[in-house]
């Protein structure tokens, strides 16, 4: 068998919906770390109050709320107890609870209104529907702990069953669990018959028993709570809602309420996109749900990127998968790091492009901008300055130069900063400068600009720019990973076997094409879906021109703030939230100087997968940010190639005359 | 409007390659026929490069798992023909009608045994689970046999498999199946009682150089310098090949397919001509007729 | 199957009706255009005339989507909107009773969307009690990518919303397992939504193979080169393209194979795939359709007619 046959891409598979239990735990890598002790995994079972976990697609939400659901946790008894059933239920009480997982997909949920019915009707059905399927998810978990043995059927079959029997209006003597089972999915096929034939005629649907709110969701726990006596103490059911978005208004309203008003031993953990509270009403007018008195909210992407947590996790994820390849196992490349380089070679890269180039000296042209010389800058003074400050073996440092230069530092003096730094002179105010410039500040603007003046555009590549890239959004680190993978195998796949490595160009590849596919699909969100589109475009065109600002005067700059008012626009204000619930745009999770001195506000970034499309950088650094209002913001989501509206505050630079005489 | 770019055309064809062709292309093996194309017709060799991407982009490629389906249809197809030849009868009679067609039929490879005829009759054995009884050997033809199934995977013109059949039956029915026919071989074929049932007829759409061509709906401006291209290039392409064939392809062929086994004649030469002027990238495995001269190892 | 080549061998078919869909591509009206050439005639025809399409900017394609007015048929226009099948199909029953009493209809599949499709036949069959139609498609002689690329296609453009085919819903109660088996069209995009969407345990896709033309078989799998990266490669199963009943044979053997699944079908491949897909959830109420329905669908996907069918298909199978 040779290596090629050993190979899979290893990060091909990641949905967390169609992976079975074992691979949800072979995968898992447990993100509570990441928390920062905000959390932790018992309090996922114990802590009362319901749990609203949130993030984009791909952030993990399914696979973290899977891990907590009954059959993953059984999965994870086995393997402890080496195959066993023996512990499970005694598991589960040291866990301190049972996860229920539920998610109905969108057609579902979309498929209970219209159809000529009323929506107070559908509010009815989907009620009894939804009592219904959380019935039913205890009535398996239940069943399956007696078919297991941990729970007596007998003592079940005595009290429990004939309780909930007569609760879904199930008679007859000896009724078993199993026929309670029966009870509640013929209940759940008649809804879906109904559904059914009320597209093409008018029918009624008349249930033989109809269920409210709490009936059965809240009902058959207190029931579970008096007859079972392994449920009596420490276990409580908790609830795992997946995709809380996918829910109409009005049927968010129905479980706001059960999650207002949830009972001792019951709770619930949702999963939703940003922004996928539809509504905050619960059935009754006068109450609403609200965050810190009904539930706590846990946001997976205000993980922040910087964070070595993160990264930390990311390796841990890409471990697991590399592992469970055969060529890259049995030669210990398990570390996506060293397959990516950690970092970028910002200087190598310089040069390169610049070696490439016909005249290797076009980025001193940049000199014209500066407002010092005011485009009086012919050739020959360009030339004087160059002599001065030149290092062609590091054009990022000539970038650098010419900025100094341009911000009216003298050439000498400059080049004076650049020796003094290269030499390592510590001591020295003018190598502190040079280095905090150089190494903290701008080095990757220097490089966007570079490539800018031989229109080339940049490249992003390393394991610590896709973690950027991913903003905090692990199926995209995995996406990104996976064409990696798959162009560098198609390219070089002996390099990818047996040296473990991925150039940078392919990775490059990879990182460009994701930017373009994922603005595709951006505009086929359902809802504002074009709107989407155009302001991802808009926004990345705006923040390009920041980028290549010939002065760097306002380095990275991509990140703005808006009119938290909308200017009254309720829809504007709805798509600009649903641009967040899709990680079109992200929130930084503290409130920010809109500039260096100003007020606090709310500060956004675009999604920064979308750098490579427009050179971006994929950084965000504090400082200034752009500010859209009502009119301008409606413009970037409903106009395409909306321009910069005004340039940026500038930088005061001080005239040097001498410095002007001299040189022009 | 002019074909894709080459960046364009590589990513197209690396997805194909992981989709369809099995990864058994990279991009090496790409670069190699690539250094083929040296500005001989047109003087840019980036522009060579592009025409050169964009047939190969447009190659048809069947795979193990889709022969194995193609076998599998072939075989109903088969038994549609069949039933219908001999009337459809009601339903309760419709599973002993097939049986007895099944049971009356005798497959068999077309041409010799080595060849491919004899290769598909494997797959098709085996994926539709054919009675070993039912393959009778060469040349015989057994008496309990109606049918004579001929298996086999192309017929552009017919005249190899007229040539085979000329020894057939003339009592019995004889059909021919192929994965690909033309109308042409299909008319003339059964003009010598031949019967072809096929999976796919290829029509003018399929032969790269045609009007209907599909390959320049959206290109005609390019159409000219990629026929020139092929043209020219085929020629050069069969200089030192054994057994040489128009610069097109086999019979003017102009066709762009070929199977995971080998690949046919009719097939444009620039993908398959081997020898010392020409690297080739579908690999063709073609018939020495003849005992030729061959070298041996060291060590027998 | 039949071809429709003018080999009819003075077998003339009557049809009391034929619904047909309106549409500018030239496939519209080609059966009824070529209807003599083909030994078919119509007595009435039911024409769908959405809101949505009669409005074209372009007045070529206006014009196209007109031309149904110079042929000489019984041709009566049945108003309805493109997003909402269900509506449209119930008010056939006020508007066309004669159509319960017909005894030879027939269905041209060729412009009508999905959704229609298959809410049409299911009424055939419930609302309307008929045993038997006869489907009527016509091939594109190909399909329009956008700079030559095969990824640059797309059937629809903005906003999509995942649905479940009206009066389709399937039944997942005694099941443990959802299964989503996809029939895999151009679109790449679209079996990505689906995907997310649906959230199935376990995916089957369906290639169109033999397709209409040789290379059709290769874009369908490179353009949804993304589901099928995150699936094994004996989940990916081949079915003629121009071919229902093959497809509906090969769902059976799946439903069959996999008794303890949801089975949901996402039709986004051919037309007669899905015309095989219907028939199969006719049979087995059990199963779902979900269907990516756009704002928009684009105008021109296809190029030019080839190659015309007839399908005998029954509605009602023991």
């Amino acid at each position: 068998m040779n290596t090629q046959d050993l190979f899979r891409n290893p990060f091909s598979d990641y949905n967390a919906n169609s992976m079975d239990s074992k691979k949800i735990l072979d995968y898992w890598c447990s993100p509570f770390a990441l928390f920062k002790s905000r959390i932790s995994e018992r309090d996922i079972y114990q802590h009362d109050m319901p749990i609203v976990f949130m993030g984009g697609r791909g952030t993990g939400k399914t696979m973290f709320l899977k891990y907590f659901s009954y059959p993953v946790q059984c999965e994870a008894a086995n393997q402890m107890s080496g195959g066993g059933h023996g512990n499970t239920l005694s598991f589960l009480k040291s866990n301190g609870g049972i996860g229920f997982y539920l998610r109905f997909d969108g057609p579902v949920l979309r498929s209970f209104e219209g159809k000529g019915l009323e929506p107070e009707k559908w509010d009815a059905i989907f009620t009894h529907y939804f009592e219904l399927q959380v019935c039913k998810s205890y009535i398996e978990v239940i069943l399956d702990l007696v078919n297991r043995e941990q729970l007596s059927r007998e003592g079940i079959e005595k009290e429990f069953v004939p309780r909930v029997a007569k609760k879904l209006g199930r008679l007859g003597k000896r009724v078993k669990l199993e026929d309670i089972f029966n009870t509640v999915e013929d209940a759940l096929g008649d809804i879906t018959s109904f559904r059914e034939k009320i597209a093409f005629s008018k029918t009624e649907f008349v249930p033989s028993k109809p269920f409210v709110a709490q009936d059965l969701s809240f009902g058959i726990v207190e029931i579970a709570m008096e007859t079972i006596p392994e449920f009596r103490n420490g276990i409580k059911f908790v609830i795992l809602v997946d995709e809380y978005e996918n829910y109409l208004k009005r049927q968010q309203v129905i479980l706001n309420t059960l999650l207002k008003f949830v009972k001792p031993g019951i709770t619930f953990r949702i999963g939703m996109r940003l922004e996928g509270f539809h509504t905050y009403d619960t059935i009754s007018p006068k109450e609403f749900i609200k965050e810190g008195r009904d539930y706590t909210r846990f946001v997976f992407e205000d993980i922040l990127v910087k964070d070595w947590r993160y990264r930390e996790f990311l390796i841990r994820v890409a471990a697991r998968r590399l592992e469970t390849v055969p060529a890259f196992k049995e030669r210990n490349l398990t570390d996506i790091s060293r397959f990516l380089g950690k970092r970028e070679d910002l200087q190598s890269e310089a040069a390169d492009l610049v070696r490439g180039q016909e005249s290797k000296t076009r980025h001193f042209d940049l000199l014209k901008h500066s407002e010092l010389f005011k485009s009086k800058l012919d050739s020959d003074a360009i030339k004087k300055i160059q002599r001065i400050i030149a290092k062609p073996e590091n054009p990022l440092l000539e970038v650098l130069n010419i900025i100094w230069v341009a911000r009216g530092n003298e050439p000498e003096m400059t080049k004076k900063a650049m020796n003094e730094y290269l030499s390592g002179k510590v001591s020295s105010p003018l190598a502190k400068k040079y280095h905090l410039d150089y190494i903290d500040k701008y080095k990757l603007s220097l490089m966007i600009l570079l490539a800018s003046q031989y229109h080339k555009p940049k490249m992003y590549y390393s394991f610590n720019t896709f973690c950027f890239l991913s903003s905090g959004i692990v199926g995209t680190f995995i996406e990104l990973c996976r064409r990696s993978f798959q162009y560098a195998y198609f390219e070089d796949p002996d390099t990818l076997i047996n040296e473990g490595t991925i150039r940078s160009a392919l990775q490059n590849r990879a990182a460009r094409d994701l930017a373009h596919s994922e603005l595709e699909m951006v505009n086929r969100i359902q809802n504002y879906g074009h709107n989407l589109y155009l302001f991802a475009k808009n926004l990345g065109n705006i923040f390009e021109k920041f980028q290549k600002d010939p002065l760097i005067r306002y380095p990275e700059t991509n990140q703005f703030t808006v009119d938290a008012s909308f200017g009254g626009d309720l829809e504007l204000e709805d798509m600009f939230k649903t641009a967040i619930q899709w990680s079109i745009i992200q929130q930084k999770s503290y409130l920010q100087q809109q500039t260096p001195g100003g007020p606090k506000t709310d500060i956004y970034t675009l999604n920064r997968v979308f750098s490579p499309m427009y050179d971006l950088s994929y950084r965000t650094r504090g400082g200034y940010s752009e500010r859209f209002d009502a009119s301008y913001l409606k413009a970037l989501m409903t106009q395409d190639g909306v321009r910069l509206r005004k340039k940026a505050p500038k930088r005061k630079t001080e005239p040097k005359e001498s410095l002007q005489r001299r040189l022009i | 409007m002019t074909i894709p770019p080459v960046e364009e055309l590589l990513k197209q064809i690396m997805l194909t390659a992981e989709n369809v062709w099995g990864n058994r292309l990279s991009s090496k093996d790409i670069e190699k026929w690539l250094s083929n194309f040296d500005g001989l017709v047109f003087s840019s060799l980036d522009y060579e490069r592009q025409l050169a991407l964009y047939l190969l982009a447009n190659f048809v490629y069947y795979n193990e798992r889709e022969v194995r389906h193609l076998c599998r249809t072939l075989f109903s197809d088969y038994l549609h023909f069949m039933l219908l030849r001999e009337g459809n009868g009601n339903s309760s009679d419709l599973k002993s009608k097939l049986d007895s067609i099944v049971t009356t039929s005798c497959f068999s490879p077309l041409g010799k045994p080595g060849e491919s005829g004899a290769l598909i009759l494997y797959y098709f054995r085996q994926e539709n689970d054919i009675a070993t009884i039912q393959i009778p050997h060469l040349l015989q033809s057994p008496a309990f046999a109606k049918t004579m199934v001929y298996v086999d995977d192309v017929t552009i013109s017919g005249d190899e498999a007229k040539n085979y059949l000329l020894v057939a039956d003339k009592e019995k029915t004889n059909v021919l199946l192929t994965f690909v026919s033309t109308k042409e071989a299909i008319q003339a074929l059964r003009a010598k009682d031949i019967q072809v049932i096929s999976c796919i007829v290829l029509d003018e759409r399929s032969r790269c150089f045609s009007d209907k061509a599909t390959l320049y709906l959206d290109f005609r401006d390019s159409f000219d310098d990629c026929k020139t291209f092929a043209e020219e290039y085929g020629r050069k392409s069969m200089t030192y090949q054994e057994n040489p064939v128009d610069p097109f392809g086999y019979k003017n062929g102009q066709y762009a397919f070929g199977f995971f086994y080998n690949t046919p004649d009719n097939t444009l030469p620039i993908f398959w001509a081997d020898n010392k002027n020409w690297t080739p990238i579908m690999r063709r495995h073609g018939k020495t007729k003849e005992v030729t001269y061959r070298e041996y190892p060291r060590f027998v | 199957m039949r071809p429709l080549n003018g080999e009819y061998h003075n077998d003339v078919r009557e049809y009391d009706y034929v619904l047909v869909a309106c549409g500018s591509d030239y496939r519209a009206y080609q059966t009824l255009r070529k209807s003599k050439d083909f030994g078919i005639t119509f007595k009435n025809v039911l024409i769908f005339d959405f809101e949505e399409r009669h409005d074209y900017a372009d007045a070529e394609m206006r014009k196209a989507y007109q031309s149904y007015e110079e042929l000489a048929l019984n041709i009566k226009p049945v108003t309805c909107s493109i997003k909402d099948p269900s509506t449209c199909v119930k008010a056939l029953h006020d508007s066309e009773p004669n159509l319960h009493d017909a005894a030879a209809v027939a269905l041209d599949i060729s412009c009508f969307t999905k959704p229609y499709s298959f809410c049409i036949l299911k009424y055939l069959k419930e609302q309307a009690k008929i045993n038997h139609i006869t489907a009527l498609y016509t091939e594109p002689m190909s399909y329009v990518f956008a700079e030559g690329l095969f990824h640059s296609y797309h059937s629809t453009s903005g906003p999509l919303s995942i649905m479940e085919i009206p009066g389709f819903p399937g039944n997942d109660i005694r099941t443990t397992r959802k299964t989503l088996v996809v029939l895999l069209g151009f679109d790449g995009e679209l079996s990505s939504f689906i995907t997310d969407e649906v959230a199935p345990n376990d995916t089957t896709v369906i290639n169109g193979f033999p397709a209409y033309a040789p290379k059709f078989k290769d874009i369908s799998l490179i353009n949804n080169e993304k589901l099928l990266s995150s699936i094994p490669r004996e989940s990916i199963l081949y079915s003629r393209a121009n071919n229902p009943f093959e497809t509906f044979n090969l769902l059976e053997h799946i439903f069959q194979r996999d008794s303890s699944a949801f089975i949901n079908v996402a039709p986004i491949g051919t037309k007669p795939m899905a015309l095989g897909a219907c028939l199969f959830a006719l049979v087995h109420p059990s199963v779902r359709i979900v269907y990516p329905l756009p704002t928009e669908y684009a105008n021109i996907t296809t190029q030019k007619c080839w190659y015309s069918w007839s399908y005998e298909i029954p509605l009602r199978i023991n």
